[in-house]
């Protein structure tokens, strides 16, 4: 006999099957909406044609965004990689008086309102060294602080989940600790690297307040650019083919870290 | 309420479950008369836990009907099915004191206060937790913590408690101290019990019947002293206390039933057994510990005399585990006592063993013979 | 002959008889470890406590009124954090993104609340799909910002929704309305993924265990699922709760420039190179902000007491 029965058990986790489903698609509709408008090339919906045309009339202003985007991007997380994984390293491998300090440190630049520490740092700059404001120096500077928790987190997760084991077996052997780190550890702990190389590289490459506050027309980043654009033309099909590009290379990149590792990724928001 | 209600019968009937194309219980029926305690027994991945479950109300079956005591309880949701359940995990819930948590389930059907006092007072005594009422789970030993698992799901006085292996996560000290436990709290309540264990000594001694589970089918159901000493099939045999698994034949029936059987190579009568011709193949469990080292001049003595060449043996403190060589076959045999030993020591190479009773499984045992005995 | 040199035909490396640290590993001198912090010390100091300092600084700073503009004058004053309560326009503005912020919180724990659990205890393979489309808000919030734009306009997808089901006539005026704004930042981003950690860490058993003595699943899973997680969700409000009063992006980008957030007011008065109270407005919104961390973590602190670490 069959013993089928809809329990209200049931009926509540199908629910928020459903739910969770239809706010995952929600937040995926942006997206779409973006490639609607791009590809008819006209901002009504329904759309009404289709056209590639926008695909290439991106704009010289927007594609001369791209190196600078991309330079950004690259430095912010190389220097990232340089700062953070000796940090990361002491705090993982060596007790310190200071270590729960720093730990907390590194949060502060997440929590402090963007806009805030802008006007700050736009201060500071004239101040004491107004050639920052417009360069790309002084675009990288607030850029790499805005993304040091997610670097960090990132490196210092995966040192947390190495077996510091096999490094002293190779000191025991004879190498130095550097080289130990560098032959044994590092190759360990270069998937962790790798997925949060790519979340800063995405954010870096898209930021937009940095650039927005103390850039100059020609060192923006692409997003800031397409801001520019909005307030210029009003709500162009080009422009959303911009954003579409942008988002698509950047989202991939995220989206690969992600299908890398899960529980990397996951360990890195908490 | 101070009616203490008398302990209501579980019935199983055909319950099936499937998980995608896997089997985990298959066509499963037995009956538990009110007032018993009865033991699912069997390795992981048998079904005992899916069983129990499945009678909780915590899962449901593919098929099959369950009922609890007069009542169809198939179609009825867990939390209205009334029975009580202690988990394998840690449950006592954390946020609350010993006394909060037994008090749970009688605060959740708006008893007066003097009541669930009263009654958890009761409990507390019942599973000899005086003086931890106001603990909380962190503060306790796991043997403590599942006492008030235990308090708990009594406290609502539901006439069955189903244990889904209790005692698994605690070590062994504190294993034997909850299994006292829960043997007393039976007698004391006389409620039905439906445990699930894959520990074939806590089945042994704490049930009124056991039920051995292969695979999601019964292998075996009966008391304990009848799934020990009559195993029906190779599985039982091996899965409840160790066994050795020999072959032989049955070479003539008399006209009084006695069998003439071929085993080890040597010819033996046993007494009659149903279902058994001649020239049939048959399989013996001979146990370990039915098993026995004699003397030369003791031979006599014993129906069933077999000699045999020690091949090796293991001293484990109060025995000495030896392996005998008889007829080709390796037979595993527990040796105590000093005199055995000394024995042993003095004829290492042929041994005779005594066997009490042959015990010849039934012609239609299902089922191979495990690669491992 | 030293005690290191016994025992091995190849002689051992000088790190090995170097100082070992109180674990007995062998690294080569006590100060490493600060070695290797002070980039990222230095770097939070210079670039990060710095500026800040000179916010501090200049916020309790006068502006007087020159010749031709306002210049800044060094004698100390509170004139700029008491004109952000004076002034209406601040004032409001203040008032308006603290209000926002927390329906904005609310509607984003309530919303992702089911999704969180789904991500926690649900089965199936939606998860992965779910859980990636999260990324989304994550990480690309400014392209939700410049799609939704194309979404809200009078031509766009939700006037004409709205207009077909015939329930309104006119297609609303959503882009430049800071309720738009508000809707786009309330959508479940990183507060799933916190309430999602926070349900995942308690153990099924408890709810079953309610459900047995009695209680429905919804009863259960509220005295138990819910009561040991409530710590990591108000967490996730707090947090969401903290960020919306520091938004400047969304707002930008959906509300236009004169929208009434904080963040926006305080970029007016940066443009309008009113220093002193641009910096006071600042220092405020820290205020603001550590001000609900510092809050999240004395809850969090307190409930692991309370409840008695569920582990």
């Amino acid at each position: 006999m069959w013993a089928r029965r809809i329990t209200v058990r049931g009926i509540g986790r199908r629910l928020i099957h459903i739910y969770s489903l239809i706010v995952a698609i929600l937040l995926v509709y942006p997206t779409i909406q973006l490639f609607i408008v791009a590809v008819s090339d006209d901002i009504v919906f329904p759309p009404r044609y289709f056209s590639l045309q926008p695909f290439f009339e991106l704009g010289a202003s927007f594609l001369g965004t791209i190196p600078f985007s991309v330079a950004l991007g690259v430095s912010t997380t190389l220097v990232l990689i340089a700062l953070c994984l000796p940090m990361a390293y002491a705090m993982e491998r060596i007790p310190f008086r200071g270590r729960n300090v720093m730990g907390v440190a590194i949060f502060l630049p997440f929590i402090l309102p963007g806009v805030g520490y802008m006007v700050a740092l736009g201060a500071a700059y004239i101040l004491l060294f107004p050639e920052l404001i417009g360069s790309f120096i002084g675009v990288l500077i607030p850029v790499v602080i805005g993304n040091l928790v997610w670097m960090s987190r990132a490196v210092q997760g995966s040192l947390a989940t190495s077996d510091a084991s096999y490094e002293d077996a190779a000191v025991m052997l004879g190498a130095s600790r550097l080289r130990a780190f560098r032959s044994i550890t590092l190759p360990q702990i270069a998937p962790g690297i790798a997925v949060g190389s790519m979340i800063v590289f995405a954010n870096s490459t898209t930021a937009f307040v940095a650039p927005y506050f103390l850039g100059r027309p020609d060192s923006v980043t692409a997003t800031v650019n397409i801001f520019n654009e909005l307030t210029l033309r009003g709500l162009d099909p080009r422009v959303a083919a911009q954003s579409l590009l942008v988002e698509l290379v950047v989202m991939s990149l995220v989206l690969i870290g992600y299908l890398f590792s899960r529980k990397r990724f996951r360990g890195l928001i908490i | 309420m101070n009616v203490r209600l008398p302990g209501a019968s579980i019935r199983v009937e055909g319950v099936t479950k499937r998980f995608g194309r896997v089997v985990a219980v298959d066509d499963v029926s037995f009956d538990v008369p009110a007032g018993k305690f009865v033991v699912l027994l069997g390795p992981s991945g048998s079904g005992k836990t899916t069983i129990l479950r499945i009678v909780a109300g915590l899962e449901t079956q593919t098929s099959g009907k369950i009922w609890l005591g007069d009542t169809d309880a198939t179609t009825v949701a867990a939390h209205r099915r009334g029975v009580g359940y202690v988990f394998q995990r840690p449950s006592m819930f954390p946020h609350y004191t010993v006394r909060e948590n037994i008090g749970w389930g009688l605060k959740l059907r708006r008893l007066p206060r003097v009541e669930i006092e009263r009654r958890v007072a009761e409990m507390i005594e019942l599973v000899h937790l005086d003086g931890l009422e106001d603990r909380y789970a962190t503060e306790l030993s796991g043997g403590q913590a599942q006492r008030v698992a235990i308090a708990r799901a009594l406290a609502p006085d539901p006439p069955i408690l189903l244990l889904d292996e209790p005692l698994s996560s605690l070590d062994a000290k504190l294993r034997d101290q909850l299994k006292d436990v829960i043997a007393e709290v039976q007698q004391r309540t006389n409620k039905t019990m439906m445990m699930v264990t894959h520990d074939q000594r806590e089945a042994l001694s704490l049930a009124d019947t056991v039920v051995v589970l292969d695979l999601g089918r019964i292998a075996q159901l009966g008391s304990p002293t009848e799934v020990y000493r009559r195993p029906s099939t190779p599985f039982v045999a091996s899965f409840v206390g160790s066994t050795n698994l020999v072959r032989g034949s049955v070479t003539g029936v008399q006209p009084d039933g006695t069998l003439a059987i071929r085993v080890l190579g040597r010819d033996v009568d046993v007494p009659r057994q149903d279902g058994l011709a001649a020239g049939d193949s048959i399989l013996l469990s001979l146990r370990p510990d039915d098993l026995e080292v004699i003397e030369e001049r003791d031979r006599d003595q014993f129906p069933y005399v077999f000699e045999g060449r020690l091949l090796d043996s293991v001293f484990i403190g109060d025995m000495l585990r030896i392996e005998v060589d008889v007829n080709g076959e390796t037979l595993r045999i527990h040796v105590t006592g000093r005199a055995r030993f000394s024995l042993l020591q003095h004829h290492p190479e042929i041994v005779l063993i005594a066997l009490g009773e042959l015990v010849i499984l039934p012609a239609t045992a299902t089922g191979q013979v495990p690669a491992e005995l | 002959m030293e005690p290191g040199d016994a025992g091995s035909a190849y002689g051992l490396p000088s790190e090995a008889r170097a100082a070992t640290t109180p674990l007995g590993r062998a690294f080569p001198g006590r100060a490493l470890p600060y070695l290797l912090i002070a980039p990222v010390a230095i770097y939070l100091v210079v670039i990060v406590v710095g500026p800040e300092l000179i916010q501090i600084f200049y916020s309790f700073l006068t502006r007087e009124q020159g010749v031709y503009a306002y210049h800044v004058v060094l004698t100390p004053t509170l004139a700029s954090y008491l004109e952000i309560f004076q002034d209406s326009e601040l004032r409001q503005s203040l008032l308006w993104t603290i209000a926002s912020s927390l329906v904005i919180a609310i509607g984003t724990v309530l919303l992702g609340l089911p999704v969180a659990h789904y991500l926690a205890r649900g089965t199936g393979r939606g998860k992965l799909f779910v859980e990636m489309a999260l990324l989304l808000p994550l990480f690309g919030d400014i392209f939700i910002g410049y799609a939704l734009l194309y979404a809200f306009a009078p031509q766009g997808i939700v006037n004409w929704v709205l207009v077909g089901l015939g329930l309104i006539q006119q297609p609303l005026h959503l882009i430049g309305n800071p309720a738009a704004a508000g809707f786009a930042m309330a959508l479940p981003g990183l507060s799933v993924l916190l309430m999602r950690s926070a349900l995942v860490r308690v153990d099924t058993v408890y709810e079953e265990a309610a459900q047995m003595l009695g209680a429905n699943p919804l009863r259960a899973w509220w005295s138990t699922t819910f009561a040991l997680a409530r710590v990591g969700i108000l967490g996730a409000f707090l947090l969401t709760f903290a960020g919306a009063t520091g938004a400047y992006t969304l707002p930008l980008i959906i509300a236009g420039g004169d929208n009434p957030w904080f963040g926006q007011s305080l970029w007016r008065v940066y443009q309008f190179n009113n220093l002193p109270l641009a910096s006071a407005m600042s220092i405020m919104m820290v205020l603001l902000t550590g001000g609900i961390i510092y809050l999240n973590i004395r809850i969090s602190g307190r409930g692991s007491q309370a409840r008695r670490y569920v582990g």
